[in-house]
């Protein structure tokens, strides 16, 4: 008896200790963590879904316009001293104006990122998941690359290869990161867009999600900025192949989303479903009533409304007007209509969907390598592309020539001011090409805030100090 | 294959040898003569305990010259073996110190050798104490141990801090609860009667409370119930009746309805009758002079004239209507008793207890059977205990911050509200305010809705002990906590607040939570004495799994027949186009383990030096990353007990002198940030904790205009490397008796460091977030805790005994990580500042010249204008850094007398009534009631140097609003009479009585203004105020 009472408590002492190791791996079972949330291709394509989401290059419309010479404050608001006047520093980047491209595009970044990690071993539930499944990380690795372009084109200098770019961030983690040298940057955007390509529809069936001709449009644009003509004329071409300029007579209808013309890829907009929606917001508030229009923030600048054909440029009336309520109301009464969605008043007022790529952007890519290359006048030239933009923008035009390299990139560089007005190119145009933002007569809100000198620090965006705080392995961009 | 290798290392504690024999039989006796059973024998490695008549059996080798006789609460005797076979014994009563021992819970320590700190409440000082949670008695008790209730609801539990805030994320985590071995679920306690408690122990060092591993982090609370003692039967009824009643501070000093009448027409509050009926408002001069006489209530300023004296003449007594005398009482039958080998308690008990509020009350029953049966070397204990309660919360704590919450309007509301119609029920409904009728409508709500939570708890335990050989015993517990709780929040379809609910019927809604929690601990110790040597050493392993279950629903549209029920409750109407249908219920279940192995060792020499160390592992699934998964705790105690020194002997003063040193570090396993489902519609009453949702990525969903699909995307960063907060203590004390113990001091000076304190980071962007929570801090607590007794008089008929404790701790927090500071709440979170320090705008009065707020700017200049003015950490916090309390106890023939006060002191909380009825703006002149000071201190014209601004300006929320918190409270006052053995011609009718009358609270002493300055939390917004209470009672033992 004793020793059947010996070993009943050493055998129960055994049971429990051999029947515990399970005690320190219980999970919560009622909870979607990282884990459960990518289980399927459906709850993948969700994720995906969910980075487009976040994606808005309406910021960058917004700074660029801020920054450059391309708006003018209205007189009705201005609080904007901090960016419109360059007195951005580190500190307040972030506090007063919210430009925090690093604090929007590093989020979509990590969501596409969970998505590559869980999509190999994603489950296929539904007739068609395993070709999804391709599709989906075609999209994830375009939206990478894109999302670090942009950040580039924010916080970057001028290409050289051992200059920093932004760190280009393939795996989600917490930890510090350090900046990569652009032509590192660029090998692993390279390599992402590459493999995206292949895996993207080839179609235009739906451009509010990435298509092959996206990336087509977004290998153009990177090869630009790297000075890499010869990719910038390819790509271009491929673009510009696939999808012609608009016609003269549905142009303005690409800015009213009346058609998707010379588009590979939008970021569809609704009056009620994104919190980015409103991108003629960053111009003037939504109106009261079909009368009291809203507090107009800017206006075009005389530069930008002056430089036009006023009477045969369709691009005039489709970006901005005199609103004669404004004049009746007694306030001044230019308008920037580009994204001037439905009626005043309405709740699709300000709502445009964001136009990614056009086929302008590529004429003028095109335009702008081929002059680099020497080809600045006849067939195949920046002059012809110059051309055949203008004749399809400009009633009754009459075709120019270029006498010099020169000549012709002062015009591409104007035709780029104009043709992409407001759409987040001039200040990195600017940028890019060396030269200064200059603001004439009452443009300037100050007598300081008139030039930016070329090659000025301030061209490049300063890290937020938050991020140099938490990052140790960051480091700051000269000048700040 | 750990496992294996730990059972092996305690193996050579089996191998003993059984040398050759002879046989001795004895008795043991006390100086009385009475037999004593239980006594320990031992010789060498032989040893056994003597049985319930004192007589032994031992065999020993024949090397063995003396046998040692060992018994808690009798000094130790080795007798020398003659050649005769028969030894008897007598024990005499151990010194008082000697005896004393300190129930760790795993271990039972003599106090002599207890190298740690940990703090004693006599169970007479909670017991027949007419609070619903034993916690609400401790206050002031127990040096370091900080009780602070923050409801005054019967049943609601305290919060307990001991030796102050360790820890941001978990500032108000609560200590580990044990009773009899058995973890008890914090903040939980209405369904337990405390008057079946023997001891509770407070542990609050390293050395004292690192057995129980991460659990112990903030401290440890053992509690032991108490047990059948052998002999007659002893049979007890106890009874107790009495009452509560709301506190009497009135200290707000709000004005009566004259008073505020002339105070709105004086500051032109519009909307407000003053102003709007006030002979200085202009329209007052257009009115004709009396009302015709075809229209007696048309504009006159006759009629306005009227108005006004009516309503300056109403004066409601808001308080009387919102607070009530509750009614409370007790009745519990026990019995306890024990033969040889079996000893029992059993106690059932019955309490109802209506709180101050008018809604307000506990009743529980409850019973306990703990008996233990002893058949040679096996002693089995079960030791169960099991209620049922119900509680209604008050309608004020279910909405918080409105004018529906009874303890903000008993402040808030106008005197000039008359809050009944003519046929005395409440006058609700839409409130203005030139017709209030906010009390009305706030007591109509109280009529026609409840809050009740029912709960059936299990706290049991089975203990098996198993003594191999008198130095080698095994002991397993099992045990079990369960606290099954539903919950019902009803609102009655067919009143007035039913009306204002969505479908306007009315809602039910119900909600059942199981929470579980098993242990299994399993240990072997071996103890033995060699000489003037004395070890233990012991292993344990222990296996605790916690479950967590809920489940509820919310039902409108109800059926205005049936009460408090869902029962026909109708169909809901389905909106024009809705194309999802909501679910109105849901449910929700977690749980965790911990896996531990443990062990400990003492060495004592002659009682005179003894060194203590414990080592734990604890591995534990709320740790998500594997690598930090297992946890480490460990401790090192050192006890030198100079008393018995010889050259300390000679004199005969002093009584006592230890010095106690510890070390040890000890993670706080409630330091780990968690999470809660948060998708169940009942939320708001109940909630299932979601152990692991901050350490793991979570997702939400987000829509994109570009599809048709829903989005998703991580929403929290999660925490991979997350890590546990560890808190290394460090611990000196000192005892001191003099005059053979009649007066006693301990000091104990402690230094706790939390390292890997969770703190908020910024994250790199690169991430895809902006900030977490991660292990990157540290946070120091410093404190004296003083313990003295002096026993003034020590007679058999009569005594006087003083004891006084008093803590001081000091909290830093050290660092940060990479941030200096951050704010949370209302307070910063600061590098070098105590933990609750408060952030604000620091509040000058008004400036003298305009009447404008004046305020102190970051660079030491004034300015009026907010916006410009720095904000100041230099308040104070809100966890006051000295507590204490003071017993003063007289004892003449059967009378006791106790008095018992606590305090707290240098601590500083935000009041927001007092903030509210000072403003004296007109908007919250409109809306609130105003204090009496407005009228002699607010600034009205140019030269005044006045505290309160002029009413055309708002000072907002600033330091002005912050106030000293410390108190002095008369806690308790215990007048008892033994009455001895009644007997009736020979017949004993009872053995022995005790009458008692004991008041709770009975008066409070604190520049606080409001009710109640002891709070839960850095902030007073509305609380139900902590009650008086009032109880005779009579305990008969027959």
């Amino acid at each position: 008896m004793k020793y059947a009472c010996k070993y009943f408590l050493a055998a129960l002492l055994l049971i429990t200790m051999f029947s515990c190791k399970k005690l320190t791996e219980i999970e919560e079972t009622d909870f979607i963590d990282a884990s459960k949330a990518l289980k399927t291709v459906e709850n993948n394509e969700s994720a995906i879904i969910g980075a487009y989401a976040g994606m808005q290059i309406e910021m960058g419309i917004l700074m660029n316009g801020e920054l450059s010479d391309e708006l003018k404050t209205s007189g009705e608001f201005y609080n904007s001293i901090t960016t419109h006047e360059w007195q951005y520093g580190a500190n307040d980047i972030v506090i007063r104006d919210n430009y925090t491209a690093i604090g929007s595009y590093y989020p979509i970044i990590d969501r596409v990122n969970r998505v590559l990690e869980a999509l190999p071993v994603a489950d296929s539930t539904r007739i068609g998941d395993n070709l999804l499944k391709l599709r989906l990380k075609g999209e994830a690795l375009f939206i990478r690359a894109f999302c670090h372009f942009e950040m580039f084109r924010y916080y970057a200098g001028n290409y050289e290869p051992e200059g920093l770019a932004m760190p280009y961030v393939v795996t989600s983690s917490l930890d510090p990161i350090a900046r990569d040298k652009m032509a590192v940057f660029f090998q692993k955007m390279d390599a992402d867009i590459a493999e995206a390509k292949a895996l993207l529809p080839n179609n235009l069936t739906d451009i509010n999600r990435a298509t092959r001709l996206a990336v087509s449009g977004l290998q153009a644009r990177a090869a630009l900025y790297r000075k890499d003509w010869a990719n910038a004329i390819t790509y271009s071409t491929e673009y510009i192949n696939a999808i012609p300029l608009s016609p003269q007579a549905s142009f303005n209808g690409i800015w009213t989303d009346a058609n998707t013309n010379e588009l590979s890829f939008r970021l569809k907009r609704s009056p009620t479903n994104n919190p980015y929606n409103k991108a003629g917001s960053i111009y003037r508030n939504t109106s009261a009533n079909a009368t009291t229009i809203g507090t107009v923030f800017w206006i075009p600048s005389s530069k930008l409304w002056d430089s036009y054909d006023q009477v045969n440029d369709i691009r005039f009336s489709s970006y901005m007007k005199i609103e004669p309520l404004l004049t009746a109301a007694n306030r001044q009464n230019r308008l920037i209509t580009k994204y001037a969605g439905t009626a005043y008043g309405t709740s699709g007022e300000n709502v445009a969907d964001a136009k990614v790529f056009r086929t302008a952007e590529m004429y003028l890519i095109r335009a702008e390598a081929r002059a680099e290359q020497g080809s600045f006048t006849g067939p195949n030239s920046a002059e012809s592309d110059i051309n055949d933009l203008r004749a399809a923008r400009i009633l009754n035009y009459t075709p120019v020539t270029f006498a010099s390299k020169a000549e012709a990139i002062d015009a591409i560089i104007l035709e780029r001011f104009k043709e992409l007005a407001f759409e987040g190119h001039r200040f990195w145009d600017l940028k890019r090409r060396g030269l200064p933002v200059q603001r004439i007569g009452t443009d300037a809100p100050t007598s300081t805030g008139a030039t930016l000198p070329a090659n000025n620090f301030r061209f490049v965006i300063p890290i937020p100090e938050i991020e140099m705080q938490a990052n140790n392995l960051m480091v700051q961009n000269p000048g700040y | 294959m750990k496992k294996i290798i730990f059972l092996i290392a305690f193996l050579p504690l089996f191998l003993f040898v059984n040398a050759q024999n002879r046989t001795i039989t004895g008795k043991v006796t006390d100086e009385k003569g009475s037999p004593l059973a239980g006594v320990t024998v031992t010789a060498g490695n032989a040893g056994t305990t003597t049985n319930s008549a004192g007589e032994f059996t031992l065999t020993v080798g024949p090397s063995v010259r003396s046998l040692t006789f060992t018994s808690v609460g009798f000094a130790q005797v080795s007798k020398d073996l003659g050649t005769s076979s028969t030894l008897d014994v007598t024990l005499t009563t151990e010194d008082k110190s000697l005896t004393e021992v300190v129930i760790t819970g795993y271990t039972r320590e003599s106090k002599t050798k207890f190298t740690g700190s940990a703090a004693k409440i006599d169970a007479k000082h909670i017991e027949t104490v007419p609070v619903g949670s034993f916690d609400q008695a401790l206050q002031g008790r127990a040096a370091g141990l900080q009780i602070n209730s923050g409801s005054g609801q019967p049943g609601a539990n305290a919060q307990v801090w001991i030796r102050g805030v360790q820890s941001v994320t978990a500032a108000f985590a609560q200590p580990l609860y044990v009773v009899d071995g058995v973890p008890l679920a914090a903040g939980s306690f209405q369904t337990l009667n405390p008057n079946d408690f023997e001891s509770i122990t407070v542990l609050k060092d390293a050395s004292a409370a690192s057995l129980y591993g991460s659990r112990a982090g903030t401290g440890v609370i053992v509690i032991t119930t108490k047990k059948g003692k052998r002999g007659a039967t002893n049979i007890q009824y106890r009874t107790q009746l009495g009452f509560t009643e709301r506190p009497q501070a009135t200290n707000f000093d709000i004005m009566n309805s004259s008073e505020i009448l002339s105070f709105e027409e004086r500051i032109r509050a519009t909307g407000t009758p003053g102003w709007t009926y006030g002979k200085t408002n202009p329209v007052y001069a257009g009115l004709p002079a009396t009302s015709p006489a075809n229209n007696p209530f048309a504009a006159s300023q006759a009629r306005y004239d009227f108005i006004l004296d009516s309503m300056r003449n109403i004066n409601t007594a808001t308080m009387d209507i919102f607070y009530r005398q509750g009614f409370s009482q007790l009745h519990e039958l026990n019995l306890n008793g024990g033969a040889e080998r079996t000893n029992f308690f059993l106690s059932g008990s019955y309490f109802d207890q209506e709180g101050t509020d008018m809604r307000a009350y506990l009743k529980r029953y409850t019973a306990r059977f703990n008996i233990e049966h002893t058949a040679d070397k096996l002693t089995v204990q079960f030791n169960t205990a099991g209620g049922w309660s119900k509680i209604d919360q008050s309608e004020g704590e279910w909405y918080g911050n409105s004018t529906r919450n009874t303890f903000q309007m008993s402040w808030r509301a106008k005197p000039y509200e008359y809050p009944y119609k003519a046929d005395g029920t409440p006058n609700f409904g839409a409130s203005t305010g030139l017709s209030q009728k906010t009390i009305g409508t706030a007591l109509e709500g109280v009529q026609n809705s409840t809050w009740t939570q029912t709960q059936i708890k299990i706290n049991s335990g089975l203990t098996l002990i198993y003594r191999f050989t008198p130095n080698l015993s095994f002991k397993n517990i099992f045990g079990v906590d369960v606290n099954d709780d539903r919950y019902q929040r009803w609102i009655k379809p067919d009143s007035y607040i039913g009306s204002l609910q969505t479908f306007g019927k009315g809602y039910d809604i119900e909600a059942y939570r199981i929470t579980s929690q098993f242990i299994n601990t399993s240990s072997l110790v071996y103890a033995r004495r060699f000489d003037l040597h004395d070890i233990e050493v012991g292993g344990y392993f222990e296996a605790i799994r916690a479950y967590q279950k809920a489940l509820g629903f919310t039902l409108f549209n109800l059926d205005p027949r049936l009460p408090l029920t869902g029962q026909g409750a109708g169909t809901l109407p389905v909106a024009a186009g809705q194309t999802t249908y909501p679910q109105t219920s849901s449910s929700a279940k977690s749980g965790y383990g911990i896996r531990s192995f443990f062990g400990t060792a003492r060495y004592s020499y002659n009682n005179r030096y003894t060194i203590n160390g414990t080592i734990r592992r604890d591995g534990t699934s709320r740790i998500l990353n594997p690598e930090n998964k297992e946890v480490t705790t460990w401790s090192l105690g050192f006890v030198w007990n100079a008393i018995s020194e010889g050259f300390i002997k000679e004199q005969n003063w002093l009584s006592d002198l230890k010095l106690r040193l510890s070390y040890g570090s000890v993670p706080n396993i409630g330091s780990i940030p968690t999470g809660t489902y948060g998708t169940l519609n009942t939320s708001t009453i109940t909630t299932v904790t979601n152990y692991l949702s901050p350490q793991v990525p979570a997702y939400g969903t987000n829509t994109y205009a570009g599809s048709t699909i829903t989005g998703q995307a991580p929403t929290t960063p999660g925490n991979p490397d997350l890590k546990i907060e560890t808190i290394q203590k460090a611990n000196i004390g000192v005892d001191l008796g003099v005059w053979r113990n009649r007066a006693r001091l301990s000091v104990d000076l402690y230094k706790n460091t939390t390292v890997d304190l969770f703190v908020s980071q910024p994250l790199p962007r690169e991430s895809g977030f902006t900030t977490a929570t991660i292990n990157a801090g540290e946070m120091t607590n410093k404190g004296v805790e003083f313990v003295a007794g002096v026993d003034f008089i020590q007679k058999k008929d009569m005594g006087l005994t003083l004891n006084w404790n008093h803590a001081i701790n000091e909290n830093k927090i050290e660092d940060l990580g990479l941030v200096d500071e951050y704010v949370t709440g209302t307070f910063l979170i600061k590098e070098g500042l105590p933990y609750g320090s408060h952030y604000d705008e620091h509040y000058l009065g008004a400036d003298p010249q305009t009447g404008r707020p004046l305020y102190e700017t970051q660079d030491g200049k004034t300015t009026t204008d907010i916006s410009k003015a720095g904000k100041f950490a230099k308040f104070g916090t809100f966890m006051p850094k000295h507590i204490g309390g003071l017993n003063l106890e007289f004892r003449f023939h059967g009378l006791t007398v106790a008095t018992f006060f606590s305090y707290q002191f240098d601590v500083v909380r935000n009041n927001n009534i007092e903030s509210w009825i000072t403003r004296g703006t007109p908007a919250y002149t409109a809306a609130v009631n105003q204090s009496r000071r407005l009228l002699t201190q607010q600034w009205r014209q140019p030269g005044d140097n006045a505290y309160y601004q002029s009413p055309l300006y708002d000072r907002d929320f600033t330091s002005a609003d912050l106030q000293d918190a410390k108190f002095l409270r008369f806690r308790n006052l215990m007048v008892a009479y033994q009455i001895p053995e009644i007997s009736i011609s020979g017949t004993r009718l009872i053995k022995s009585a005790r009458f008692y009358v004991q008041a709770q609270n009975l008066a409070l002493w604190s520049p606080w203004r409001g009710p109640d300055p002891e709070d839960n939390n850095n902030i007073s917004l509305n609380e139900y105020p902590n009650p008086k209470m009032v109880v005779a009672g009579i305990d008969i033992n027959f």
